[in-house]
């Protein structure tokens, strides 16, 4: 063994080399203070290392990507697990850059001569957060692809150079195709390549001058890297990557349903740059450019030239007050708009709701993608599969009455546990109840039948609701539901209420209640002989829909039938 | 110590080293970077060019706005396909509608027909317009885009899909 490092010492020298980067001085002996700057670059291999393992499996393209990333979420072993450290990890970089940044603020490891250092740091830090932005839109999924849109729109509002600046980040007029490719050849190629030359300056700037012990430290005590400083790096790393792993595998990554250009989106960036966007929200009108454009380029500014703002005579903090208090200032300012962006989001009803259509939209669509996404795309997909289709329909069309975001601006019954049994039984109890009929024309006309008692309504109930299946003649009904019947008949229902096929009546027919057929032609004509007649107060939705748009929406609606109202 | 100058003709090869290498160099960017940056100045998502299919007029409420989803046959870079473009609002009113495309002119989202607010709302920067298109308050720079729109002698209502730069207070094609 011993031989074949001397043969490779000869031929190689790399004993030389490897005392050189294990042997390096530490004036004033090895501290924790120092490990940000190894923790950001094991995080930075990690990152490497999970991208690699990912482009093995993505695929650009508005048909592929998502389907891709489904594919890696769905069916790759660990392939959840390596999208979520990638994601997770990103994070933990952004984090460990701005510790590392910090304590070499603090430290006053930006004075001369150390300048270079600072700012080929402060590139890392751009070009690490241009990997975020370019990252974010690889999935193709709606959160990528509307923040994207957001975040391009910003670059398109700068005076000048904007539109030219959006089209060349989008490759072109729109999102599409081209826009992907463009992304992942700056994630995988181009920034990488700038992220190493970059990196390689940072270096060669610190193995000249060194570490920066703080002011006052007894610089004639030396420590060595190895193994003094090494091990406290190493803890740390092991530290940060583990946490890395654990987030990954509580949290995964999240995935929406694919990119829909004619859909809806709240869209979030990620929580590194929510400082920008809620600066964005306050800005409003005109003060928007000076907000979101002037003030971040005023930062940056500040940061690239803090060492030459700074004319201390020492590196002690004392002297240094102004500039210091000027940057953990800004750290601060930046932490608060965080903080505010995700209090007022945890504190609206609506987002929270769109947030939560939307991962289930997500879940949905990652499930029919187990099966196979087909060659027209994932949102072919969705669009073929009734439940989507009917739930985006639903939104669409009928949630503005139904279930519109505030319930006051309800103009039709809740839809929710729509025909099952306690849905039905609630109806009967009060139908002018606000979450029933009370708040449209129709059904005005019919009385409340709560004084019949919780056993008849709910036989009744049930009865009613088992009139959308399969026709049963009277003689084979089961117990329970020929009780229901005879209590139908009992309380004079079908003196409005047909339960004959075809045959009008005062309120509308209850012959097949609820199964596909009834409810089909209810959408295309509510006003109808059969059904609310002039008492209706419902616009035709069924007429402006094609026939497999209105099966979709009646699977979806019928669906509903499963799950009992909320109280 | 004349004898320490370089003469003229080394200068020359100095000069002609470096000029040459530069040179060769910047040859061997003109076809990356004119691919790259080329292809910013194309169309190269394009939607239909005619006129498109939203139902019939008398299908719409007056006065409440609605939403449809737009599909046609669109080129994306290399794909030519049946998608969906995009979302407008209708909005009819006395013979004729008002169609708006449904993206912000702020940034690009996409509005919601607030119902019980009377009014759209973008979710993301909280613009919010009143049901003519007018802009009521929020970072948006002009009033929701119209689309031009016709009603057939059979009564359907159609329009043209087109896309307008966000964050101008003039209405630009894209």
């Amino acid at each position: 063994m011993r031989r074949l490092g001397d043969l490779l010492d000869d031929r190689i020298g790399w004993r030389r080399l490897a005392r050189e980067a294990l042997g390096e001085p530490v004036p004033g002996g090895a501290r924790f203070a120092y490990v940000f700057g190894s923790v950001v670059v094991v995080l930075l291999a990690v990152q490497i290392l999970a991208g690699i393992a990912l482009a093995f499996f993505y695929s650009p393209g508005t048909l592929s990507a998502w389907a891709s990333v489904a594919y890696l979420e769905g069916s790759v072993p660990a392939g959840a697990f390596l999208r979520a450290t990638h994601r997770w990890g990103a994070s933990a970089l952004v984090v460990a850059l701005a510790l590392h940044l910090g304590q070499t603020a603090l430290f006053g490891a930006y004075r001369r001569p150390r300048e270079v250092g600072w700012w080929s740091g402060l590139c890392l830090g751009a070009i690490v957060l241009a990997f975020a932005l370019t990252g974010y839109l690889l999935p193709w999924d709606q959160r990528g692809y509307w923040a994207t849109r957001v975040a391009t729109g910003i670059a398109g509002s700068v005076p000048l150079v904007g539109p030219f600046l959006r089209s060349v980040a989008l490759s072109g007029s729109g999102m599409g195709n081209l826009t992907l490719t463009r992304f992942y050849a700056l994630h995988a190629v181009l920034l990488p390549a700038l992220l190493l030359a970059c990196f390689a300056l940072h270096l060669a700037s610190f193995r000249r001058h060194g570490v920066t012990p703080p002011a006052g430290a007894d610089e004639s005590r030396v420590g060595r890297f190895y193994p003094d400083q090494l091990w406290r790096d190493g803890l740390v790393a092991l530290v940060a990557v583990g946490l890395v792993f654990a987030l990954a595998l509580r949290f995964g990554a999240p995935l929406e349903g694919p990119a829909d250009p004619a859909g809806h989106a709240e869209p979030r960036p990620e929580w590194y740059f929510r400082p920008l966007y809620e600066l964005l929200k306050l800005g409003g009108g005109k003060g928007e450019l000076v907000l979101a454009l002037l003030v971040p380029l005023l930062a940056v500014a500040f940061l690239v030239a803090l060492p030459i703002l700074d004319r201390a005579k020492g590196r002690a903090i004392s002297g240094r007050l102004a500039p210091l208090g000027a940057l953990f200032g800004m750290g601060a300012v930046a932490l608060a708009l965080l903080g505010r962006s995700l209090w007022s989001d945890a504190h609206d009803p609506a987002y929270r709701r769109a947030e939560r259509e939307a991962m289930q939209t997500g879940r949905r669509a990652l499930a029919l993608a187990e099966h196979g996404v087909p060659p027209e795309g994932p949102l072919a997909m969705l669009a073929a599969d009734p439940v989507s289709r009917g739930e985006a329909l639903f939104a669409r069309r009928c949630a503005g009455c139904h279930a519109p975001p505030s319930e006051a601006a309800r103009k039709g019954p809740d839809l929710t546990g729509y025909l099952s049994p306690a849905w039905i039984a609630g109806l009967l109890r009060e139908p002018d109840d606000p979450r029933y009929y009370g708040r449209t024309r129709a059904v005005h006309g019919m009385d409340g039948y709560g004084s019949l008692g919780d056993t008849k309504l709910r036989l009744l109930a049930e009865f009613l609701s088992s009139l959308g299946g399969q026709p049963v003649p009277s003689a084979a009904l089961p117990p329970a539901l020929a009780a229901g019947k005879a209590e139908f008949l009992a309380a004079a229902c079908d003196a409005c209420h047909s339960l004959e096929p075809g045959e009008p009546g005062a309120g509308p027919s209850l012959s097949g209640y609820g199964g596909d057929p009834w409810l089909d032609g209810f959408l295309v004509d509510p006003g109808g002989d059969l059904y609310f007649a002039s008492d209706n107060g419902m616009p035709s939705i069924g007429a402006k829909l094609s026939p497999e748009d209105r099966k979709a929406l009646v699977a979806w609606l019928r669906a509903e039938r499963g799950e009992a109202p909320s109280p | 110590m004349a004898a320490d100058l370089p003469s003229r003709r080394e200068l020359f090869a100095r000069a002609a080293g470096w000029a040459l290498g530069a040179a060769s160099l910047l040859l061997g960017l003109v076809a990356p970077l004119r691919s790259v940056f080329g292809v910013a100045r194309r169309r190269t998502v394009r939607d239909p060019e005619g006129y498109l299919p939203l139902g019939r007029l008398s299908d719409f409420l007056p006065g409440v706005p609605e939403e449809v989803a737009l599909a046609g046959e669109s080129r994306d870079g290399w794909l030519r396909e049946g998608r969906e473009l995009g979302s407008v609002f209708v909005v009819r009113e006395g013979g004729g509608a008002t169609v708006f495309s449904s993206i912000c002119p702020h940034l690009g989202c996409a509005v919601d027909w607030d119902e019980s607010a009377h009014r759209f709302a973008c979710p993301c920067h909280a613009s919010l317009f009143a049901p003519d298109g007018r802009l009521l308050s929020g970072p948006a720079p002009r009033p929701l885009d119209s689309l031009p729109a016709r009603v057939g002698p059979d009564g359907e209502l159609s329009c043209r899909y087109l896309r307008f730069v966000s964050g101008l207070p003039e209405k630009r094609p894209a």
